[in-house]
């Protein structure tokens, strides 16, 4: 919590505003094929997630915040295509090997998905799933079982050493949701990609894993990409933002910053439609129509059709990213006064 | 007079074998409210506290084991023992807006169907396509959405069409079990719009199922708290909010995140 306070501090702003990049997402575009020939769900993305720091990817569904991790971590289906740059230690992941993408797959980008109940195999022990990549890495039986239950214990799964030897059917969501923590930790990655890792859980429980993905950031210094929809999760949670709307990036900044006074009318439209529990608020003046889908992303700006604040070029021309503050860049002709 | 009365309502999935042995609790174990006709009453809890099967429940699609529901008064069983007028008046709006609208069906036969089922209900004196296209215009659909099914339409399409089919029968309750937790946030205002909108035109009542606090917050005049299968408090939005009364309500709403004061 006080590393997360500290770096937004604005007096710190201008000596934390540059970390260094771990992860270095460049016009990345991806194009799957449809009933209607190739769509472009990425297009045209770039943000970096820095060392030790929590990037959240915001976006509704249609966004292609999801794609966007799942070309991160390199299991995209089959007939993707994708373009543009991401750098990793000198490496660009999009030309990597297979080979030595599973190589780096767990150990050095690791996974969280939204769903463990799915993500988990039912017919293999938590403390085997766990302990995977170890067994793989060569670890001996008896070290991978002591690191284990120290990566049970460190996700705050109790009695590690009865519950390793559990099966998923005997997890609750929640705890569930910590040995899917537990698996993503053992092969000490640099990069978490979490999924909505909070989504599929009740609020006390979503609270608790919230708190226990700072703490890995802060005390394992991960960092981490954290896709969901979920401002209120974002606010929690992330240092940076990247809002994203029909495949296209349309806000990048501090996630305070981003939130509090946002200069993208979508993710104002976003932030406004937020329900807060603490104060009683109106129900938020709804954005007219639906989110679009990258297959019928209209031209220009593919806000324009929901957007007030519309003109005529906004319906022509696709508005390029541009800074409009330290380290705040936006994608819109008239963006609000960040 | 209230519109729905629950009385004690008990609930269990038990085995005959569990239900000898008497120890595993009640999925719904002695819970009781009331709803007022022009009221909007959340029930709120977290995953297995029950609130899901008490509005199965007043909708009568959950037997239960004790306990009474009373509408205008009158006990009502399942719902296929309801008398028609009844089962025309209680209305639901499910979560998963897809899977709650037949895929084979255009959304005009859909609402049609209602009206088969209810005669009593069908416009008389017009057509019902000019019926049904009012409806859609009532829930903010364009007349051309009639001729579709529901695998062309969006996930807030949908839920406007599920709550356009509640409203083809002229109900005076709508149970809304988690309507808008599965729609994105910038649709989930569009439909509580509408919800609030028809609540205010039509003098619906509304018991609204949710886990999203804040949502309640905005829509709710009274909030009940079920925890492992019990109400542990029921208050006015407002006193909920402010003074909640039951250690587990202040849990709740400690737990719950807002984007202020992150």
């Amino acid at each position: 919590m006080n590393r997360s306070s500290n770096v937004t501090d604005p007096s710190s702003a201008v000596l934390d505003a540059e970390p260094a990049p771990l992860l270095r997402v460049e016009h990345l575009s991806i194009d799957l094929p449809g009933p209607a020939g190739q769509v472009r769900v990425v297009d045209d993305v770039s943000f970096t997630v820095a060392e030790g720091r929590t990037t959240g990817l915001i976006g509704e569904s249609g966004s292609g915040k999801t794609m966007t991790a799942t070309a991160i971590i390199g299991l995209l289906p089959a007939g993707a295509a994708v373009s543009g740059r991401m750098a990793w230690h000198g490496e660009d992941l999009v030309t990597m090997a297979e080979q030595d993408r599973r190589r780096l797959r767990g150990r050095g980008i690791a996974m969280i998905f939204q769903d463990p109940q799915a993500a988990l195999d039912p017919t293999q022990t938590i403390g085997r799933q766990v302990g995977e990549i170890l067994r793989r890495g060569g670890m001996p039986a008896k070290e991978v079982r002591r690191t284990v239950i120290d990566l049970l214990d460190r996700v705050g799964i109790p009695n590690p050493e009865t519950r390793h030897a559990q099966y998923p059917h005997q997890y609750s969501g929640g705890l569930r949701q910590r040995a899917m923590v537990a698996t993503a930790l053992a092969g000490s990655p640099q990069l978490i990609l979490a999924d909505e890792p909070t989504t599929a859980l009740d609020v006390t429980v979503q609270a608790r894993i919230l708190a226990l993905l700072r703490r890995v950031r802060d005390e394992e210094g991960m960092a981490m990409l954290l896709v969901s929809h979920d401002l209120r999760v974002m606010a929690h949670v992330a240092d940076e933002v990247v809002v994203m709307y029909a495949g296209r990036i349309c806000e990048v900044g501090s996630g305070r910053e981003v939130l509090n006074s946002p200069a993208h009318p979508y993710t104002r439209a976003l932030v406004v439609s937020v329900p807060a529990v603490r104060s009683k608020t109106a129900i938020a003046e709804p954005l007219p129509g639906n989110p679009v889908s990258p297959a019928e992303r209209p031209s220009g700006c593919p806000f324009h059709p929901r957007c007030a604040k519309a003109q005529d070029r906004c319906r022509s021309e696709v508005p390029q990213m541009r800074q409009v503050a330290a380290g705040r860049q936006v994608a819109c002709h008239f963006p609000e006064e960040a | 007079m209230s519109l729905i009365e629950v009385r004690d309502l008990v609930v269990n999935f038990h085995t005959r074998w569990e239900r000898r042995r008497g120890t595993k609790p009640n999925a719904v174990d002695g819970v009781s409210f009331t709803l007022r006709p022009d009221e909007t009453l959340a029930i709120v809890g977290e995953s297995g506290s029950g609130k899901t099967t008490v509005a199965r429940c007043v909708v009568g699609l959950q037997a239960r084991q004790k306990g009474a529901v009373l509408f205008d008064g009158a006990p009502v069983g399942p719902v296929a023992k309801r008398p028609p007028a009844t089962r025309r008046a209680i209305q639901m709006v499910f979560q998963d807006p897809a899977a709650s609208l037949n895929p084979r069906m255009t959304v005009r036969s859909i609402i049609a169907e209602t009206w088969r089922t209810h005669p009593s209900a069908a416009p008389d004196g017009r057509s019902w396509d000019a019926a049904i296209h009012e409806l859609l215009a009532d829930v903010g659909l364009d007349a051309d959405v009639a001729t579709r099914r529901a695998t062309a339409l969006s996930g807030g399409q949908c839920q406007r069409v599920s709550i356009a089919r509640a409203l083809a029968l002229r109900p005076r309750l709508l149970v809304c079990d988690e309507a808008v937790s599965a729609l994105d946030v910038s649709v989930q205002s569009q439909i509580l719009r509408l919800l609030t909108g028809l609540r205010a035109a039509r003098g619906l009542a509304i018991l609204f199922i949710t886990h999203d606090l804040g949502v309640v917050r905005q829509i709710a005049d009274r909030v009940a708290v079920m925890h492992q299968g019990r109400l542990v408090e029921t208050a006015t939005a407002d006193d909920l909010f402010e003074r909640p009364g039951h250690p587990y309500t202040r849990k709740l709403l400690d737990a719950a995140l807002d984007l202020e004061g992150a």
